[in-house]
């Protein structure tokens, strides 16, 4: 009885009427909400792409920071292939006008690195004084190696070092000025690649023939005055013609010594091309295993900050490098965005 | 995949809520005891509802729309707004009055004043017999039907209705004396 009481006094708490409007008031609300979030997140991918957003462009600057890292490592060997590619033959105006013509263009862009030149030497070098010379960088990692290689090369093509130059001591790095006949210089040079990263490459060619045949005829011009004043010498007839005449041979004599070291000078630059090679040790984190652990942990840690800071400048560098590109994608979003807007606006009026 | 709830439409949200809604209503009615207040409650429970459709994968809806009713009123009770308006406006249309056959004001009156003290009492028993209650004498629902509604065993649904009259007669008895 009690319960019965209970029912319908329950029945009676929980009898209200629903009003009217209500199903379809909440039904249009859903719908409003269901369109709001349409406009708001057109798709999942957009809804992804929100959310990992931050953690992408985190993850393209860190990926940037590290590829413009290895940029400063690649840098010279594009210089070495740009100026590879682009061989400069020097030649001073005179010998264009003596030795060919000025159609006759050394550009060696097209041509190998090598091959072009030594032929070109092969072929000329014989009536013509071409003075070659190459300059060469080098990074490896085993620097020891490297500069006994490059002794055992040069002593193999019968060349020799002219001037050495060494410092550094974790990252060594030595300077050598080296000797190298002329027809072997090519080989001497492509030997280098192999024996560590090759930084930096350049050649040059100095036409010497115009220098070196005005030399030629001054000499024999220099020969004829001192053979003369030889023949007047011996034909002088007063101390004072005689000093005179003495003083006039000294100095034709000390011309021609002058030019003749000249000639000396192109010949032997003709036949032993200069090349400056310097070779660099890469940077090696080495721990050194007699280090206390304290020195061991601070040397680390330094490596860690030191990397650390290494790696924000990296990114800065990126980061700055890629804002153009960010400059102009913002652009055409901004673009896009505007477009949208207008074709709405224009789709609400109709 | 990528941890994002997959969108659910308005129309999946409305199969699986609608049957519910009155409930969802006359719950915001109880609690608010006034019509215009417990329409907007209930809209306003719908559409949270809706919000939170995506991320719902758990049986017993009826127990999920009953616990976003109640949470949304009590929002709405301590609203600023909410104390402001019950306090400067009076409008008798508008107070929750039992749907009868029109009974003398007397024992009108009476009446009003014991659903009160009932549904306080109810308000005192735990959310899921509140719901089976609600199910049960609102929605006319059979056993199985809030079985399925909040996810329980109809078992449960027994047991959970058995206790909760228990708990209110008990309680309703202790009032008497």
């Amino acid at each position: 009885m009690k319960n019965e009481s209970l029912d319908h006094r329950l029945s009676r708490l929980y009898a209200a009427e629903v009003p009217e409007g209500f199903g379809s008031a909440w039904r249009a609300d859903i719908r409003r909400e269901e369109s709001i979030q349409n406009m708001k997140t057109t798709n999942r991918f957009n809804q992804a792409l929100k959310r990992f957003a931050p953690a992408l462009c985190a993850l393209v600057l860190a990926v940037g920071g590290l590829w413009a890292g290895t940029m400063d490592n690649a840098a010279p060997r594009t210089n070495q292939k740009t100026q590879g590619a682009v061989y400069s033959m020097r030649s001073t105006a005179d010998t264009a006008s003596y030795y060919y013509d000025a159609e006759e263009s050394y550009d060696y862009g097209a041509a190998s690195q090598s091959n072009t030149l030594t032929t070109f030497g092969a072929q000329q070098q014989t009536d013509r004084k071409l003075v070659r010379t190459a300059d060469l960088t080098l990074r490896t990692d085993c620097y020891d190696d490297a500069v006994a290689t490059v002794q055992t090369l040069l002593a193999d093509m019968g060349g020799y070092i002219e001037n050495l130059y060494q410092y550094g001591e974790t990252q060594r790095r030595v300077t050598l000025t080296i000797r190298v006949p002329s027809e072997k210089l090519d080989d001497f040079l492509n030997g280098m690649t192999g024996i560590g990263k090759v930084t930096n490459r350049s050649e040059s060619t100095t036409d010497m023939t115009v220098e070196y045949a005005d030399n030629e005829a001054r000499l024999a011009t220099l020969y004829q005055k001192r053979d003369r004043l030889n023949d007047l010498l011996a034909q002088a007839q007063n101390v004072s013609d005689l000093i005179e005449i003495e003083s006039a041979i000294a100095d034709t004599q000390y011309q021609i010594d002058r030019y003749e070291t000249a000639q000396r000078s192109i010949d032997r630059q003709v036949d032993m091309s200069m090349v400056s090679l310097t070779i660099s040790e890469e940077e090696q984190t080495v721990i050194n295993p007699e280090l206390t652990l304290t020195q061991r942990i601070s040397a680390g840690f330094r490596a860690s900050v030191k990397w650390l800071g290494n790696f924000g400048r990296n990114v800065i560098v990126f980061a700055v490098m890629i804002s153009p590109v960010v400059a102009v994608a913002a652009v055409l979003w901004l673009c896009w965005k505007l477009f949208r807007r207008i074709k709405r606006n224009r789709n609400k009026e109709e | 995949m990528l941890g994002i709830p997959k969108r659910r439409t308005a129309q999946e949200f409305e199969v699986q809520c609608a049957p519910y809604a009155p409930m969802v209503y006359r719950h915001c009615l109880h609690m608010l005891k006034n019509v215009h207040e417990a329409e907007d409650a209930a809209q306003e429970t719908m559409l949270r509802a809706y919000r939170a459709f995506a991320s719902f994968r758990g049986k017993g809806t009826a127990s999920w729309l009953y616990a976003i009713a109640h949470n949304t009123c009590l929002d709405i009770l301590k609203s600023a707004r909410y104390r402001r308006e019950t306090a400067t406006l009076d409008d008798p249309e508008s107070d929750f009055q039992i749907s009868d056959a029109s009974p003398a004001p007397d024992e009108a009156y009476v009446r009003k004043a014991e659903d009160e003290a009932l549904w306080n009492l109810v308000m005192q028993l735990p959310q899921e017999q509140q719901t089976i209650l609600s199910l049960f004498y609102g929605e006319n629902m059979s056993y199985e039907d809030i079985a399925r509604a909040t996810g329980t065993r109809i078992g449960t649904v027994k047991s959970r209705l058995s206790r909760a009259k228990e708990n209110l007669a008990k309680k309703l008895e202790q009032q008497a004396k």
